[in-house]
């Protein structure tokens, strides 16, 4: 076990990815955080979340469905089934991006990692997704963004991102 | 801190208190306050890291001109309970960080983090300090407070 000296400890700094319940409309796009790195500098991300508490099917003209239990008192919700514009990243997806340019989608811009996908084309809200790989360190100096993207055609979503970041302004882990 | 090295009771003293305002439109003259720290007698604090993202402006229809020229066209700034949150941007910012450009992230420097020592309450606004257009921008930062 290590210990930690107290200039270790106020040099690193946590920074939030933190997303309040917002509307994101179909194929739009959100910065949620940005931080820039320079000189030694590096960051570590370990924990992201992303919820799904409902959606709007823009193209049906109404929010509300209508569902009538069937003679046996079960309620049978349609099989919805969204189109999306990058198949295999899911109804919504967040990724960390470096220099990201917010006039171009995302799907067309290189992820420093994998992205945190959510649901797929049928998936029914609630959906969550977390992300689960180990923490990653990122030590390039320059801007960095944390995007959350809709991506499907239709659906305006309901979402809410949770997670953290931690800024090392020493030199980035051994 | 009273060692080297961190202790248990330091831990307890001293909180990381993160904020973030994710991608937000700012009309022209307009702040947006972002996170408020209020500190009682004997307690301190550090505004640790503070950026802004400038994402971008909505169309130009104008050369921009600044409201106040000290600042730069976007900014987020900390301020102390006399900033005159009333009548548009709050005034002087004891400390801020800017942009001017869209798609540029600029961050606080971390040699400069500023320290609070006097019980008040303490904001960090952010500004669109544009007589026009509309800007959309986010801001993250952190407090370290010494409990």
């Amino acid at each position: 076990m290590s210990y930690v000296t107290s200039s270790q400890f106020q040099s690193l700094i946590p920074l939030a990815v933190s997303l309040p319940l917002t509307e994101l409309e179909p194929e739009e796009w959100l910065v949620i955080s940005s931080t820039v790195l320079s000189g030694n500098q590096s960051f570590s991300l370990s924990w992201l979340q992303v919820n799904l508490l409902s959606y709007v099917d823009t193209t049906s003209g109404a929010d509300t469905l209508n569902v009538n239990p069937t003679a046996d008192g079960v309620c049978v919700f349609p099989s919805g089934s969204a189109t999306l514009v990058t198949p295999g990243y899911g109804l919504a997806y967040v990724g960390l991006y470096s220099s990201f340019n917010a006039l171009v989608s995302p799907n067309t811009q290189p992820a420093q990692e994998n992205p945190l996908i959510l649901g797929t084309a049928t998936s029914i809200p609630p959906v969550f997704a977390a992300r689960t790989t180990t923490p990653a360190v990122y030590a390039e100096t320059g801007p960095y963004s944390f995007v959350i993207c809709n991506n499907t055609t239709s659906w305006a979503l309901r979402l809410t991102v949770s997670g953290q970041y931690v800024v090392n302004l020493g030199p980035p882990p051994s | 801190m009273s060692s080297v090295f961190v202790t248990s009771d330091d831990l307890g003293r001293y909180l990381w208190v993160p904020f973030n305002l994710p991608e937000t439109l700012l009309n022209p003259g307009i702040e947006q306050t972002v996170s408020m720290l209020q500190l009682a007698q004997g307690q301190r604090a550090t505004l640790a890291w503070l950026s802004i993202h400038l994402i971008r402006v909505l169309v130009l229809t104008a050369i921009p001109v600044k409201a106040n020229p000290t600042y730069n066209s976007v900014y987020a700034g900390l301020y102390g309970s006399r900033a005159d949150l009333l009548s548009g941007p709050p005034g002087e910012a004891l400390a801020y960080v800017g942009a001017d450009i869209p798609g540029t992230v600029s961050v606080f420097p971390p040699a400069q983090a500023w320290p609070l020592d006097q019980p008040d309450t303490y904001g960090v606004f952010v500004v669109n300090n544009l007589t026009n257009p509309p800007a959309y921008a986010s801001v993250s930062g952190a407090w370290l407070v010494h409990l």
